[in-house]
Parts: structure tokens; sequence; C-alpha cells
């Protein structure tokens, strides 16, 4: 148990030791080793790294160097990551055997290792991180602590500011003028529907009851989103302050946090948080003698994509099938065993310290006219720089494509970017400088979403990928409503018809009235938005669909079925290889003549792409 | 206020007891009791529990066996018939058990943009088995994740808890 003081006491003596992750001009005595701990550098191997570094160290027996294990940098593409405070080395891809040439050259003779600094796309080594383009246009509020900090101690993150703005709450400020900073600062959900986070706590609140629950939604189901993981990873003292300063808004005294299974680190740092704050004294009763208790507790999920529903979440916490309820009533009214709940998605909560500490205004002056504040994205697909960015809303997709992203790989040209998963849809080219905020997404048929974007080259095939979308939620429709259970399995059926090459030109209508259909009659956003990934590249990519149902082709290649193979003229030399193992005879042509493709024989196995030495087949 | 059974014990989440993998001969297993014992110790007899203890017993035994089914039915006072539809609404429970390594490819949308599906058509056709099934000697079960997401330069094969970075379908 720590006393108000000691906290305080905590916050100005390890500020000044740890000044140096944040001020690369500060003259250090200390050099911090940080060493990225998010999942991606876990799997390629950065605990290694971190052993190698605590061994050479004690070995050779170095004063003044520390190796901090920290969050997510959010160059995934890079990882591992070693960075190198306070000079801001930043080095890329750093291998277990590395560690030693990095003490040797770095720590005791001071110069850089050359050989593993970054790189920048145009080819530039990089001396430090923010000379990076990849942090040059980003603006960290959410993940302001994500690799600076060490998750995993408390001092640290209370160094950083950590637990003031709970303080600042339960000193000074009563429940109302807390929901009031919130809805001034224009905070809106940040788990895809964009609904006014002021105003939710404010329903929750007005609902009398002996009484309520916080809960945070950390199930993130979208398959390429990874913001919240990097969240938990990174930073989740903050998401615990916040979950208690939002008990405190709206008289709630328990918590709970529904976290996937498959995030073994996220459930493991926050449990350690949950544990090292209660140890503090911050979490449990009479949190800073104020009279005020709360508890977190955590759940665990099981795997069900509907379980990011806010309803179905609740059903799943209480033990039960993750099927999603009817509403109204509103969680605010009747959530947890029928008690009014407050469900806010990891960021939110991630942004409301941020909020407290430094105002309203200060918050509201970041985005867009109706979107404020800043978005983190998970950033994948075909682009160069992938990993977590977060941008303030009304920033175009061009900036965060070209300028954070690098560009697309291998001189391709960009074809389109998912946003918001299997809810989601496509923006295609015309609408690259498209300010990205709630209202505009929606307009061109795509949404927010929790912050997954893929970037697709023109190797892409949009009916594939709309089936692709289609499958997963297919499969993970929970079969309570019959339109979202059975519609969506027709859809696919059509989208499959269409791959391989047996559609027909009704069928792209019949998608699309099943769909309006799917949009107006299912029970839960799941289904709701189930047909938009399909909805939105029809309405940008009609042609490609066209293409597959009449005239059978896939220009891609990608639906296998239908692609034609063809023999480039200009490469073949005419050796003949393809058509002496060809398996069906389907390539004609005699002694040094082109060989050409018969498409009625060929059954597009790619034997003959896979022969050819002149790489004339595609 | 609180409710019952609020008051979880305080735990390192899956670091409850050693993995059993004895899949065939349950019966026979000695840590079978002292788990049980243990997990009812843990937790409280009410239904909001089911859920996580389902995860601690599929952690231990790799799938979730018939007669721990009826244990827990008893201790929770839930029907049977609940816990499997509990069971096969959530991908994590599995009835059958896995193989001693499990290959999960991550067909997350990142990595399918990359060419996941190619290794997993390369790996179903070297193992002979397809998704979700287990190989004969029970060394190897496979399965897609489709939100298995870790994002790399190139798809990701998750293998024996480490995963295999930068595969690509020539090398599966």
């Amino acid at each position: 148990m720590k006393t108000l003081e000691e906290i305080q006491n905590i916050r100005i003596e390890k500020r000044k030791e740890l000044d140096l992750r944040v001020n690369t001009k500060l003259d250090a005595r200390e050099k911090h080793i940080l060493v990225c701990q998010g999942t991606g550098c876990t799997s390629s191997n950065s605990p290694e790294i971190l052993e190698n570094f605590k061994k050479i160290i004690k070995e050779k027996n170095i004063e003044n160097v520390r190796v901090i294990k920290t969050g997510c940098f959010g160059l995934c593409a890079k990882g591992p990551i070693v960075i190198i405070r306070p000079e801001d080395t930043f080095y890329a891809q750093v291998k277990p055997e590395d560690c030693e040439e990095i003490i040797n050259t770095h720590i005791i003779a001071g110069n850089r290792v050359e050989r593993l600094l970054c790189k920048d796309i145009d080819g530039t080594v990089v001396q430090s991180l923010d000379e990076l383009t990849f942090y040059k246009k980003q603006k960290r509020i959410a993940l302001k602590n994500c690799g600076v900090i060490d998750p995993e101690n408390i001092d640290e993150y209370i160094a950083f500011d950590g637990y003031k703005a709970l303080e600042k709450v339960l000193k000074e400020m009563t429940p109302d003028d807390v929901i009031n900073v919130i809805k001034k600062s224009g905070l809106r959900g940040r788990g895809g529907a964009g609904f006014p986070t002021g105003k939710k706590w404010e329903l929750t609140k007005i609902n009398e009851a002996d009484q309520k629950y916080v809960v945070c939604n950390a199930d993130e189901g979208d398959p390429g989103a990874f913001m919240d993981r990097s969240i938990l990873e990174g930073d989740p003292h903050s998401v615990l302050e916040s979950m208690m300063i939002a008990g405190f808004a709206i008289g709630a005294n328990k918590g709970y946090i529904y976290v996937r299974a498959e995030y073994p680190i996220a459930v493991k740092r926050f449990q350690i948080a949950i544990n090292q704050a209660k140890n503090y004294g911050i979490l449990g009763n009479n949190i800073f003698g104020t009279g005020f208790d709360f508890d977190v507790e955590i759940r665990l999920g099981a795997g069900a994509f509907v379980c990011g529903e806010e309803t179905a979440l609740l059903e799943s916490i209480e033990g039960k099938r993750g099927q999603p309820r009817i509403k109204p009533p509103y969680p605010a009214v009747q959530g947890l065993w029928g008690k009014p709940t407050l469900i806010n998605n990891v960021e939110t909560y991630a942004n409301i310290t941020r909020i407290i500490l430094n105002g309203a205004d200060w918050y509201s002056a970041i985005g867009t006219e109706k979107s404020k504040g800043t978005k983190v994205f998970a950033l994948g697909g075909n682009v160069n720089n992938i990993g977590l960015v977060e941008v303030p809303m009304g920033t175009t997709l061009r900036e965060i494509v070209y300028d954070i992203g690098g560009g697309i790989p291998n001189n391709r040209e960009f074809k389109a970017a998912q946003t918001g998963g299997p809810s989601g849809g496509c923006i295609p080219k015309e609408h690259l400088d498209t300010p990205i905020d709630y209202e505009s997404l929606k307009e061109i048929g795509s949404m927010m979403g929790s912050g997954g974007m893929i970037i697709m080259d023109d190797t892409k095939c949009m009916v594939n990928l709309a089936k692709f979308y289609l499958e997963f939620t297919v499969s993970e429709s929970c079969g309570k409503c019959t339109p979202c259970r059975v519609g969506t399995k027709r859809m696919l059926e059509i989208l499959e018809k269409l791959c391989n090459g047996k559609g027909e030109e009704e069928d792209i209508a019949k998608l699309e009235m099943l769909a309006q259909n799917i949009i107006k009659s299912s029970v839960c956003g799941l289904g709701q938005s189930a047909p938009n990934p399909v909805l939105s590249s029809l309405k940008y990519f009609k042609d490609e669909f066209i293409e597959h149902a009449v005239d059978k082709n896939c220009r891609t290649h990608e639906c296998k079925a239908i692609s034609k193979i063809t023999i480039e003229a200009e490469k073949c030399k005419g050796c003949g290889l393809c058509q002496k193992f060809c398996p069906v005879n389907a390539i004609e042509g005699k002694d040094r003549e082109k060989r050409v493709i018969n498409q009625e024989k060929c059954i597009r196995c790619g034997t003959c792409i896979v022969k050819c030495p002149f790489k004339a087949i595609s | 206020m609180a409710r019952k059974g609020d008051k979880m014990k305080e735990k390192e989440l899956g670091d409850f007891t050693k993995k059993c993998r004895k899949n065939e001969n349950l019966e026979k297993c000695k840590c079978r009791d002292k788990f049980l014992d243990k997990l009812f110790n843990t937790y409280e007899p009410i239904k909001d529990n089911l859920i996580q203890m389902l995860n601690e017993i599929q952690e231990h035994y790799g799938y979730v066996p018939m007669d721990v089914q009826k244990e827990l039915s008893e201790f929770l006072n839930v029907p049977m018939a609940e816990i499997y539809g509990v069971i096969t609404f959530y991908s994590r429970f599995t009835l059958k058990p896995k193989g001693k390594y499990s290959i999960s490819v991550c067909l997350g949308t990142a990595c399918y943009v990359k060419g996941a599906q190619k290794i997993m058509d390369r790996l179903q056709e070297r193992l002979g088995i397809s998704e979700g099934e287990t190989t004969k000697d029970r060394k190897i079960f496979n399965r897609s994740a489709k939100v298995y997401r870790s994002m790399r330069i190139s798809t990701s094969i998750y293998s024996k808890r480490k995963s295999i970075w930068k595969s690509n379908s020539k090398n599966a």
C-alpha cells in the first residue's frame, strides 16, 4: 500500500531517472536499451535478444546501462526492433547474435552499428527514430506510452503522469464534471460505430441501480487489426486507470475486461498491471482515501468474432453462448446481469486519461469537425511499412499509404484499401484523397471500423476478397437470426459460383438484393454489416464481377478455376518444355515455334508456369 | 454488493497446472483428480465461471473430455446440453484431442493478401489432412487461425509455440 504522497514521490524521482527516454538532447549518464516485446517481435525472437543483452552486460560488468522490455514501437515490419536512448538509435531486424556487437560497438566504443541501422523506404540510413518518414505524420496519443515504458512496471507508468488523471478526478472533480469534459472533447467510440463516448457515459449514469458495471471490450475480432492488442501489451495501466475513471463517473465499482484468449501476452501484462495496482492501493477499497472502491477482473474470450458485439460480449461474460440480445434495452439500461453497464473499446479508454490531464479543448483541437482526436490503424497488406500508425482524424488515405506506409512494394499500383474488416468496405483509387473520419468513410461505402487497414495492389482480385470476408462472417455468424445465418451463406455460394466460373450475369443482381435484405433484417451489428465488403466492392469494381460472371475470366489469376494461363509471345523461345509437361496436351505448337495454350483443354494446373525457364507463362 | 464469485482467487492465468496430453488413457491419468480438485477449489460453483473453467480444461487436456464435462455439469449445476452448446459455440474449445503439435496458419486479411492460402494448400497436400484434422500419428494438428494475426513482411505459420516467419509456399 502506498499513500498518495508516496506515489507523487515515485512520480518525481522516477521521472528524473527516465527523462532520457523522451528527451533526446539530454546528456545522461545512463543508457537505456529498449527491446520491443510486442507479439510481432516476440515471435521473431525478441525475448532471446533481451536475455542476451542482460547476459552480456552482466558478464562484462558494464555500469549505467539498462535493458528494458517495452511495448510495440509500431514499425512491425522492421522487427525485432532495438532502440537505444537517449540518442534514439533505431536498430531494425536485430538477431540474438547481434547483441554482442551492439554492446561492443555502441555502448562501449560509442559508435553506431551501421549494418543494423534501419533503412528508410528510399534507402537512406536512418540515424534516429524521428528521421523515419513512418513517424513524421503520426501523432501519438493513445499509443503515447507504447515503446517508451516497461509495461510490466507500474513505477515507470507513474513516472509518465500515470494515475495522475485518476487522482485529479477523485480529488477535484464530480462525476458530472468528468462526463462534461469527455462530452466536450468530442471523443467517439473507437470500436467502429463512433457513438459519442460522453453521451454513453451520461446515459449509463442517469440509470439508477444498486450495482453498475464498467466493461472494456478487448475482443478484437477484425482479422487484420491489432491495435487493442498493442495498447494492452504496451500500456496496460492506462486502460486500467481509464476504466476506474469511467467507474467513478457512472457510479460503478466493478469492472470487467473481456480479452481474447488468443492474446496471451496482453492477458498476462494486464493481470500484472492489476496486481501491481492492488499492491499500491490504487485498485481496491477506499482509493487515495476518497472512499471510492473499484475492482477489475479479466474475462477470457474463447474465439468467437460475434463476442465483439456488445450484448454478445455480455452474454459471454455471464458464461453463456455469445449470442447478441435484442436492443433495446441497451446495455446502459440493462447490461451485465440486468444492471446498467458501460462498454467501451480499449482504444477509447486509452484516450480518456490524456483528455482528463490535458483538457477537452486540447483534444477537440485535433481532428475534423465531427471526428475529434486521433485514430490508430493497423496498416497491413501490400504496403512497405507494415505496422501500427496513429494519425489525427482527417488525414487522407494517400498520406497514410504513401507517406507513412512508404508506398506499395515492387512498384505496383494501388488498387484499394480495406477498412473496417468484415464489416467495412473498400476504398478505391479515386477516393485516395478522402479525409479519414467517421462520416466521410461512411459516405463512400466503407466504415471506420476498429482500425484494420489492408492495402491491396493490382494483383488482388476483389471478388475473391469479398469471398474471403464472407467466408469469415459465415463461419462466425452465431446462428441466432435467419437473415445472417442463411443469407450470408447464400451470398457466399453465389460468390463461389462466380469464382469457379459457373456464375451468370443475373447472379450479381441477386447478390445485391440479398445483401440489402440482410442489412435490413439482421438482429445485430454483425449481420447488419456483413454484406458491406460485397456491396462496396460491387460499387467500385463491378466490372470485375461482370468479368467473372460473363467472360469467365479473373484478370489477376487469383481465382484459379477461371484464370486464363497465357504465354507471352515475346518471351517464349519455343523450347517446348511446357508442352512436354502439360498433363492434358493443351499446349500447341511445333519445333522452335512459339507455343500457345488451348484454353478449352487447359485445366489450369500451373505446371507449365513452373517449368518455363524464361518465365514467359503467367 | 459484489456478486458471489466475483472474488475469484488471484492467480497467474495460464499457469494453472502442467499440461496433460495423455489423451487416450484419461482414466489412468494420475493428474486428473488433482487437476479437477484444484479447478473446483479455484472457482466458485456459479454458472458465470463456465467459460473460464472450460478455458482451463482446454488448456490442460488439449480438448474437453466427456467425463470432465460431466463433473463440470454437476459442479456448476448446469445441464450437459448447455455445456455442449457453449463448447461448440466457441472455436477455442474442441471435443476431440488435438495433435501433439499444432500448426496454425494465419489466414487473417494481411497474411491472406500475401498468399497464406497457398501455404495452407501446400501443407494440406504434404500432410494429407485437411483443415481442422489431425494426422494419424496424432502428431500434427492442422488448423487455420483466421484471427491469429501478427504481421510481418510475409505470412506466418504458428507451430510448436514458435512461429516460423517469412515462410512461403515452397518451404512449407
